[in-house]
């Protein structure tokens, strides 16, 4: 019975996909509402995403050297993001004296959007792989952060007591309560950061690149290609989830209860 | 039943579509104000390209020739381009732009601006092995470097524009192509302060105020349009809407910006005034009253005496063969821009 609820729901969603396609098929290749140069329609964007499987115009790269530039960058930023994040956010949420040392900057820092920092990143990195990263990094932190802050402070109090009882130290009930009850919230922040690195890699490639979809989206602006922007944001798209699969599939083996 | 509903969905997102999609589509006649007379959106940038503009206002020659003109600004070539495909505009200069514009909107190239033009350049570092090298290209002595020391070096530039254009040429005259350089794209601002910050080996500059400055701080000019002996020419498009509904409104246009255009170039003094007032109605605040006299002796205007002496589009079709040749453009779009190019507004405008 639940696996078929489950095959009803994976139809609707396949429909809501397919009439998604057929509308943007109608109101560009049947009825002609937008020109093309505005709106290309499915199927030549389809036929675009093939040709640009092997072909280098304009941007100087095939799809598959953009999408491996893009996902080193995004990549980088996203571990390096975690990877701060996670100790910031934990030791923000359980340790106090932390919490008032960090959280005025933090807070100020969370509301400047990763395309602000280009230029003071240009000058502090150059325009390397550091500076995209960096750029990509300030999205992931907040958002690893913010979740991993939320989940720690969520703690049940109750299993607190229980394990001061039983004479944990604060250390202890950290590490055997406090983190395992927060692993949704973790796994969450982890999933929204994946999503910050994506959305920041578009402007991480404004900054300065020779590959990249983000780059490839410009080029392509700059020729007025629309075709290929939107092949660039649909792979985009495609690679965003296929990791987020990934998570998903790591958080259903670390996590227990899902 | 389900089908029904789904109909209905795709029905309802179709209308919505529509109602969304009615302000894309740009077509009919100009609009006319009070008097009658045609609005004529004009495609503006506060550069030299666009300054007949202000003699056309000062003298008042939309009106002298019966129409009301309209100045839409854009910072550069880029944006501009956009706009015409999304029916922003009905005419106006435009620079390495309108590659894009008259293939991809079906734009139409119908006078080139200027007859000589200079004003992009590329730079180097002072101690680099680039400017060692020196001059190593007989017919082009002003050209710095060598296939060497150029090799494996990261050139910062603007995909897209005259900075590209010129970044290629300047690799490919040592035999070089974009597979041996590292050519780094970014806005033409970031390309500056980069540079400045130590990034890069080469820039490549086609705002002029920038390269200046660059030139200024004592960064040597390894390039350039004169240098390399491919001086830029700017053009006029049209949209294809405008020129399909609108064509003896684009006569009356090309009257007034060669009545301007032969006011500049009799004077020169004159032709600084108008292009400080310009740019100053126009917000730029890079210029000097120097750098103005300097852009104003190296620039000349197409007018109505030269408006045949070379051919309309040359250099912007040699633009989009370059593009083609290096790979960044498909081929088809050569032909596209070779059909666009329509001398018949010009012909009549000078009857």
């Amino acid at each position: 019975m639940k696996r078929l609820k489950i095959n009803k729901f994976r139809v609707i969603s396949a429909v809501t996909l397919c009439v998604f396609v057929l509308v943007w098929y109608l109101v560009t290749a049947v009825f002609g509402l937008f020109p093309k140069t505005m709106l290309p329609s499915p199927d030549s964007v389809f036929f675009s995403f093939i040709k640009k499987l092997t072909s280098t115009v304009p941007d100087g790269g095939t799809l598959f050297e953009h999408i491996f530039a893009s996902l080193v960058v995004a990549l980088t930023g996203y571990v390096i993001g975690v990877g701060v994040g996670l100790p910031v956010g934990i030791s923000m949420a359980w340790f106090r004296p932390v919490d008032h040392f960090v959280r005025p900057v933090f807070d100020f820092l969370r509301t400047i959007p990763g395309i602000a920092w280009i230029p003071i990143f240009t000058v502090w990195l150059g325009i390397g792989l550091s500076a995209k990263a960096a750029i990509i990094f300030v999205g992931v932190f907040v958002g690893t952060v913010v979740n991993v802050y939320s989940g720690i402070k969520q703690t049940n109090e109750v299993h607190i007591w229980v394990a001061q009882i039983f004479g944990a130290s604060k250390i202890e009930i950290l590490k055997r309560v406090a983190i395992p009850s927060a692993l949704p919230y973790i796994f969450t922040g982890l999933r929204v950061s994946l999503g910050m690195a994506w959305l920041g890699l578009i402007a991480a490639e404004l900054l300065a690149a020779q590959k990249g979809l983000g780059y490839m989206i410009q080029v392509a602006r700059n020729f007025g290609r629309s075709d290929l922007v939107i092949v660039g944001m649909i792979t985009i798209g495609i690679m965003g989830a296929l990791l987020t699969l990934a998570l998903e599939f790591v958080e259903r083996r670390v996590v227990k209860g899902i | 039943m389900k089908i029904k509903k789904l109909l209905m969905v795709v029905m309802v997102l179709i209308a919505s579509t529509a109602v969304f999609a009615n302000g894309a589509k740009e077509s009919g006649a100009a609009k006319v104000d009070a008097d009658g007379k045609v609005i004529i959106r004009v495609g503006a940038m506060p550069y030299y390209l666009s300054v007949p503009l202000q003699v056309i206002m000062d003298e008042k020659l939309d009106n002298k020739y019966g129409f009301k003109l309209e100045v839409i600004n854009f910072p550069s070539g880029g944006p501009m381009a956009e706009a015409l495909g999304a029916g922003q505009w009905d005419i106006g200069p435009i620079g390495a732009g309108g590659m894009i514009a008259v293939p991809t909107y079906n734009a139409k190239l119908i006078a080139d601006v200027e007859a000589t033009m200079d004003g992009a350049w590329i730079v180097a570092r002072p101690d680099s092995d680039i400017v060692k090298a020196g001059a190593n290209i007989k017919a082009l002595p002003e050209v710095i470097g060598s296939a060497e020391t150029l090799k494996g070096k990261t050139i910062l530039g603007t995909i897209g524009n005259i900075s590209h254009y010129m970044g290629l040429d300047y690799i490919n005259q040592f035999g070089l192509g974009m597979k041996d350089i590292n050519f780094i794209h970014m806005e033409t601002a970031q390309v500056y302060t980069s540079f400045l910050a130590g990034n890069g080996d080469v820039a490549c500059l086609g705002s002029p105020s920038a390269a200046l400055k660059l030139q200024k701080a004592g960064y040597p000019v390894v390039g350039g349009l004169k240098q390399q002996d491919i001086s830029q020419q700017d053009a006029i498009l049209i949209s294809d809407n405008f020129y399909k509904n609108n064509y003896k409104d684009a006569v009356n246009f090309m009257k007034a910006w060669y009545e301007a255009t032969d006011k500049l170039n009799a004077d020169f003094e004159y032709e600084v005034a108008m292009s400080k007032k310009f740019y100053q109605a126009n917000g730029r605040t890079d210029f000097t009253d120097e750098g103005v006299r300097q852009e104003s002796e190296f620039n000349t205007y197409v007018d109505s005496s030269t408006a045949f002496d070379k051919e309309v589009g040359a250099w912007m079709t040699g633009l989009v063969a370059f593009m083609v040749e290096n790979g960044s453009m498909d081929k088809e779009v050569l032909e596209a821009m070779k059909t666009n190019v329509k001398l018949d507004v010009v012909k009549d405008a000078l009857k």
